[in-house]
């Protein structure tokens, strides 16, 4: 409501503006020539009246008896004449009429042939004679109207544009989070190809559940680790924790990623302390190998540019990893008939150091034999 | 399929609008009844379009702003009685401006975006406004 107010008082003010502007334009004849009383008088002789009558009463301008044309009283002179006549001064300013200076001869003229005219309203406003008058005076109050109105459609626009910046800002921010989610969200719910291939080559056996296949996955892990893997750490540190005999992590591990490998593990231990193993096996698994990839592991995750590539323990191995992970299970088995031979021919020669020697890498390797 | 309902608040407008047309029917000088028909159907055909247009580009659906030509046609009618101003358009134009002003801003308010509803609202009153002056001045009227 109060708003509507405020609308009616400003249109108020408008229409004002209008009816100012309105009649501000018009500008009529006067006639040349003045009565006594200082109005104009005819020029020309009609049918309605004749030439020296007062335009004001219609009588001869020597027998004017009209009031002074700024509306004053007169007093009629004995001394000075006009025009044979006696002259009237005006009572305000005691000048003769003609050089009445009481107010603005050329408007209050206008104003008194308009209203002879009924061309006026509201007492003094001239109604305009062209409609162009009534034009001009629409587009000046609509030009008022509009920029009023246009200063508050800026102040939205400019308040919807810096909203909407903010927004967008925010938006932005959140999109960036929400990407951050997803990603995350997709890497731990889509496995990777590295798992995906352990799990799917990790079909354990009987005959393939014995040290020589945990060997090659934790060489697998360890080398992993040097192409920075990052699936490959807490495994890495599961069996970390596992080498040193720290199971509390291996209860976790068995749900982890690599938990078919804790649990070979597990089961080779079993094994081993079974004595279902041969116990040269063992040895060489928990005096060599289980020596070189504990340091590697170490060496990983110390420092995760280092690992097994330093170690010739492990120089052998392939470093493709779809060859490494995806052929686990095969490559595990022919690397178990390897060992066996490499420990069959150890017996030949005399002893497992000798077949230490091959297994630490070089020309005479077991493997490019 | 939806009906849309006339909002009851054009109506007020109408009524507005139809009491200027009458005041100025006697405004009219003109002695050929031709006059007069063409001044009505030109005036019922200019009222009926200003309702329609101006109701559409408002952002209320009741059109209450159409309620603030009421105090310019109560005024315009006082005058003319009461202090023989025989005038209308000035009275109209403010009228229809400030009923401009009213809904433009509730279009401010409402729209995110206001200036091209704004600007078509403020030509469909300008243009009545000069389409009225226009007629009148056909009619030999300039007030």
């Amino acid at each position: 409501m109060l708003k509507k107010i405020y609308v009616l008082l400003f249109a108020a003010v408008m229409f004002f503006m209008f009816a100012n502007v309105f009649a501000a334009t018009e500008v009529d004849d006067v006639a040349q020539g003045n009565c006594i009383c200082g109005r104009p008088y005819y020029q020309e002789t009609t049918d309605d009246h004749d030439k020296f009558d007062c335009i004001n009463c219609g009588k001869n301008r020597t027998n004017c008896t009209c009031r002074c044309w700024c509306g004053s009283e007169t007093i009629i002179s004995d001394e000075i004449t006009v025009n044979g006549a006696p002259a009237h001064l005006c009572k305000t300013c005691g000048q003769l009429c003609v050089h009445c200076t009481c107010a603005d001869r050329e408007a209050g003229l206008r104003l008194e042939e308009n209203m002879r005219e009924g061309s006026v309203f509201a007492g003094t406003v001239a109604k305009p004679k062209s409609v162009i008058t009534t034009v001009i005076a629409l587009i000046f109050v609509s030009a008022c109207v509009f920029i009023y109105i246009f200063y508050y459609v800026l102040a939205k626009n400019e308040q919807t544009r810096l909203r909407l910046k903010e927004k967008n800002a925010v938006l932005r921010k959140h999109d960036a989070i929400l990407e951050k989610i997803n990603e995350q969200a997709n890497y731990t719910a889509a496995p990777s190809a590295a798992k995906q291939a352990a799990e799917k080559a990790l079909v354990w056996n009987a005959d393939d559940m014995n040290p020589a296949t945990v060997a090659f996955e934790l060489v697998n892990a360890v080398h992993f680790g040097t192409s920075a893997n990052s699936e490959t750490i807490p495994f890495l540190k599961y069996v970390s924790d596992y080498i040193t005999d720290d199971r509390t992590a291996e209860a976790a591990a068995l749900n982890g990623d690599y938990g078919k490998i804790i649990q070979t593990v597990q089961k080779a231990q079993a094994d081993i302390e079974a004595g279902k193993v041969e116990q040269e096996i063992v040895d060489y698994f928990e005096l060599d190998f289980f020596y070189n990839n504990e340091k590697s592991v170490n060496n990983i995750l110390g420092d995760y540019s280092s690992g097994g590539k330093d170690d010739p323990a492990l120089a052998y191995i392939p470093c493709s990893n779809e060859e490494r992970v995806g052929g686990a299970a095969a490559t595990a088995a022919h690397w178990a008939e390897e060992i066996k031979k490499l420990r069959q021919n150890m017996e030949i020669r005399g002893g497992r150091r000798f077949a230490g020697k091959y297994m630490s890498g070089g020309e005479n390797s077991w493997y490019t034999l | 399929m939806t009906k849309n309902k006339f909002p009851k608040f054009s109506l007020i407008g109408v009524i507005c609008l139809l009491i200027f047309l009458f005041s100025g029917f006697f405004i009219i000088k003109k002695t050929s009844v031709s006059f007069y028909l063409i001044y009505v159907f030109l005036m019922l055909l200019w009222l009926v379009l200003t309702v329609l247009f101006m109701s559409m580009t408002m952002s209320d659906k009741r059109c209450r702003s159409w309620l603030l030509l009421i105090p310019f046609t109560v005024a315009m009618m006082f005058m003319r009685l009461c202090f023989s101003w025989n005038i209308i358009i000035p009275f109209l134009a403010v009228g229809l401006f400030a009923v401009f002003t009213d809904s433009a801003r509730e279009i401010i308010r409402h729209e995110e975006q206001p200036l091209k509803q704004v600007i078509c609202h403020f030509a469909v009153t300008a243009g009545s406004i000069i389409i009225y002056i226009c007629i009148y001045a056909y009619m030999g009227v300039t007030v």
